[in-house]
């Protein structure tokens, strides 16, 4: 068992806080013109920052709670530019791994950021180029707040907004950087857990994006996360698979948490590369930014044009559920987020969620009692616990289906077979998601998406260049993720047949669905590093 | 080795900080000891090291007291590990060692404080202790109670008494302290290692064995030739003898090594005396005279004999060498400049 030092660690790493209660979040980007200045509104922000100290668990003398679950989150990031900006050692910058300085619009080629969504057509915030219309993006500080019975955010968002702004004035020289939205006239980016509205008017977060998948599913489970139990059972299906005959109840065990917090030992056996001196990257990571444009009418449109052509080659008559196979063997799960290795036809999807009809109220509320828990336990592993071992082929689930780019779990295996396969080939390119959906005003909307890891190159990029924007790895060719991968270079999808088709489909001539609209790479530093940046007492001596 | 060597005290002290969080009274606020102990000895003042430290920097508190050269505080938040031990591949292959299953790491399960301090020996080695923890409960017992206060079993201390315990209760001994007061070497005299009666000893057991070994030699060639008279009973009495008298030379031989060996681990254990002059005050009075006489050896180039007598005799009245005060004063880093008659 490991101990983490969780007041130690920025909370938006173990928490994805649109499940904890927070639906609404704020992103807001600063320049720092003096690193005095910088150092001063760091400082200001420095005794907000939320940390992963879990919440409502330690108990006074009395009884009373004594850590309770606030009203609003504030976590902090820099950029390679920011950490310049604010004056640290040569010797600490120089050290930062080269995508770090690099930035987000310099990887472009590596990311598959280009066509429509070049660096050069970004929202106006992220473009530094000769024509920048104001300074470089130093610091990200977001804010995620509950909601209002009627949806709208609590209003101490307002409140912190305005502090914020103040003490960025107060210090100097630190400007808010507006320019966000396509018409770059926002001060901020929003976003905002699509909300379900109740029988009483009232409306009601839902993990949905806007494809309407459920999302966020099967995040990675590092070491030191959880407490033991919790592990142990979140391990199945987010874990690692080890070697030798697989055995759902022993095969997967939490990552090492090296892969995901900087300072401890990862996959590799050895320490993530970082930088000097080690009490400054000890419990910080890394998180790539980005706000991901949908294409919500563009995707229905293609889905309901695949979706004529699937029940003419499948000869079915059945539009529904033709629309809802299409989607789910594109995505790899279902809209309710049962996976097609779990629920295969769209029979089993509507079986299973009737099943299970009862676990997506339990999950919204608290508290829940020892039975309750059980049954949302059971759904999780319905959820995640899979493995392709089952599915070598693709028939239920395509190799080339979003899921099983993002995280192939044991299909890597040469030796993958029914009885086993491990996921040793995978393990070190996993990232923990967060994130929420946004609307901007002109009625663009995405999802701003946060990738957090120990290493953007290793974990983030190559998930990026070759699983997303490249198919060799699934037998698929040029063929990029149909969801979210780009077209340059094809437009295509095969779907074997399976038990939901008798004959193979190829989803052919697939339009982009999503497009990037901006983002950067930043260093999330740990309390102690934050209070380092502060003090100006980096020292790497 | 042991903590008091060459008229030093090494103190080598381990305290465990508390992994119990620190909890505000704002919701969602909370802070680990581990946070709050590094931005306290980070705050903790240096004084006036390099010319761009501010002009009105606080001198260290440890400067308060005439007993410790250096203080140290490190936080240790786990043993070192270099990734994985790899050995010979072929090897690996035999003994069908897995390099995918992971070796273990050692962990702690708690951060810890080092604070290390070197200081002149006050009496034995516990008065010298006790003497530093009184002078540092006296002139910095507000700093400590905050950096110790985040240590695990800091609760109750409240006196000098008290600090002493608990600096004694987390020591470890330092078993390689570091002296660096002897420039000239240490003169070893009459604590030189005994060779001769080593040699004597050597001799003794050794010829014995060697003269038995030649006697049975001897024995079973004249038995082998038949020989029956003077000579031949002679090498069979000396080889019969041998069994007995040789091992018990040897024993004898053996238990004199082993004394001389305990002999040399008691003369080391025995601390080295106080080199010359390395106590604090005097090495506060001699950085003081070399700077001082610096200054004095440059005004006097090219002054006449006269002058420059006179010049000396004003120097010395006012540098006083050979009394304890001026001096430099405890952590800084430059004497202020005395004046003289000229």
């Amino acid at each position: 068992m490991i101990q983490l030092d969780l007041a130690d660690i920025q909370g938006n790493i173990h928490r994805p806080y649109g499940r904890f209660g927070f639906p609404h979040s704020r992103h807001l980007f600063f320049n720092i013109a003096a690193a005095a200045a910088g150092r001063r509104f760091v400082q200001g922000v420095r005794p907000r920052v939320t940390t992963a100290e879990p919440w409502e668990k330690y108990e006074g003398p009395d009884g009373v709670t004594l850590l309770r679950k606030p009203p609003i989150t504030l976590n902090i990031g820099f950029t390679f530019l920011g950490l310049h900006a604010l004056d640290l050692p040569t010797r600490t910058l120089r050290l930062l791994p080269d995508e770090f300085i690099d930035g987000m619009g310099c990887r472009a080629d590596i990311l598959g950021d280009v066509g429509a969504s070049a660096p050069d057509r970004w929202d106006p915030v992220w473009r530094y180029g000769p024509e920048a219309r104001q300074g470089q993006v130093h610091v990200w500080v977001s804010l995620n707040v509950g909601a209002n019975p009627d949806g709208s955010p609590l209003p101490v968002l307002e409140e912190w907004t305005g502090w914020l702004q103040g003490l960025a004035k107060k210090s100097g020289a630190v400007t808010l950087l507006g320019g966000h939205g396509c018409d770059g006239s926002a001060l901020w980016q929003d976003s905002t857990a699509i909300m379900a509205p109740q029988p009483d008017g009232s409306k009601r977060p839902v993990p949905k994006e806007h494809f309407g998948f459920t999302d966020g599913i099967s995040d990675p489970v590092f070491r030191g996360q959880f407490g033991p139990d919790a592990e142990a059972l979140a391990a199945k299906g987010g874990g690692k698979i080890a070697e030798g005959p697989y055995d759902e109840t022993t095969s997967w065990s939490a990552l090492e948490t090296g892969e995901f917090i900087l300072g401890h030992v990862d996959e590799g056996q050895e320490f993530p590369v970082a930088t000097e001196p080690q009490s400054f990257v000890r419990n910080g990571t890394f998180m790539a930014w980005r706000k991901l444009r949908q294409d919500v009418e563009g995707f229905d449109a293609d889905i309901a044009r695949q979706a004529k052509l699937w029940m003419q080659v499948n000869g079915t008559s059945d539009i529904e559920e033709a629309e809802e196979t299409v989607r789910a063997k594109i995505v790899g799960r279902w809209s309710s987020g049962i996976p097609l290795l779990a629920a295969p036809t769209y029979a089993d999807d509507r079986r299973l969620v009737a099943e299970f009809a009862d676990c997506i109220e339990i999950s919204l509320r608290k508290p829940r009692d020892s039975k309750e828990q059980q049954r949302l336990a059971e759904y999780a592993r319905l959820l995640s616990s899979f493995r392709y071992g089952d599915d070598i082929d693709g028939a239920k689930c395509p190799l080339g289906a979003h899921i099983r780019r993002a995280n192939p779990r044991d299909m890597l295996d040469p030796e993958i077979s029914p009885t086993k396969g491990s996921s040793t080939l995978t393990n070190r390119r996993r990232i923990l998601r967060r994130g929420l959906p946004y609307q901007d005003a002109g009625g663009e909307r995405g999802v701003v998406f946060m990738v957090l890891c120990a290493s953007l190159f290793r974990q983030f990029e190559f998930i990026q260049q070759q699983w997303m924007n490249y198919g060799l790895d699934f037998d698929a060719g040029n063929d990029t993720c149909p969801l979210i991968g780009n077209r340059a270079q094809s437009d295509k999808h095969v779907i074997p047949a399976g038990p939901a088709s008798d004959s193979p489909f190829v989803a052919a001539g697939l339009p982009e669905f999503v497009t990037t609209r901006g983002g950067d790479y930043f260093f999330l530093p740990s309390l102690n590093a934050i209070r380092m940046i502060a003090m100006g007492t980096t020292d790497p001596t | 080795m042991p903590n008091l060597d060459g008229g030093h005290y090494f103190l080598t002290v381990l305290a465990p900080i508390r992994t119990d969080a620190v909890i505000d009274k704002i919701p969602g606020r909370s802070r680990s000891h581990r946070g709050g102990l590094a931005q306290k000895l980070a705050l903790l003042a240096t004084g006036r090291q390099t010319e761009s430290s501010p002009k009105d920097a606080w001198a260290s508190p440890f400067s308060r007291n005439l007993q410790n050269h250096l203080a140290r505080f490190v936080i240790i938040d786990g043993p070192a590990f270099n990734g994985r031990v790899s050995g010979d591949t072929l090897l690996a292959v035999v003994r069908k060692t897995n390099p995918l299953t992971p070796q273990p790491v050692d962990r702690l399960t708690n951060p810890y404080l080092l604070f290390a301090a070197d200081l002149d020996q006050a009496g034995d080695a516990e008065a010298t202790l006790r003497s530093y923890t009184d002078q540092l409960w006296a002139t910095m017992n507000k700093d400590l109670v905050e950096v110790f206060g985040h240590c695990v079993g800091f609760e109750g201390v409240d006196s000098a008494e008290t600090f002493n315990a608990y600096i004694r209760r987390c020591q470890v001994e330092t078993t390689m302290p570091f002296n660096d007061y002897w420039p000239d070497g240490l003169k070893v005299g009459d604590t030189a290692l005994p060779t001769r009666p080593l040699v004597a000893a050597a001799v003794v057991a050794g010829g014995a064995v060697v003269l038995w070994v030649l006697a049975a030699i001897l024995n079973g060639l004249l038995t082998a030739l038949g020989a029956h008279d003077g000579l031949a009973r002679m090498a069979a009495s000396a080889t019969a003898w041998g069994v007995l008298v040789a091992p018990l030379l040897v024993g004898v031989a053996l238990l004199f090594v082993w004394g001389l060996y305990r002999w040399v681990v008691r003369e080391g254990s025995k601390p080295f005396g106080t080199a010359p002059g390395s106590d604090l005050p005097s090495v506060l009075k001699s950085l003081f005279v070399q700077q001082q006489f610096t200054r004095f050896a440059i005004e006097a180039q090219g002054l006449a004999d006269n002058e420059l007598h006179s010049r000396f005799g004003a120097f010395l009245k006012a540098v006083q060498p050979a009394a304890a005060t001026p001096a430099q004063p405890p952590g800084e880093v430059a004497s202020p400049a005395v004046e003289w008659t000229r």
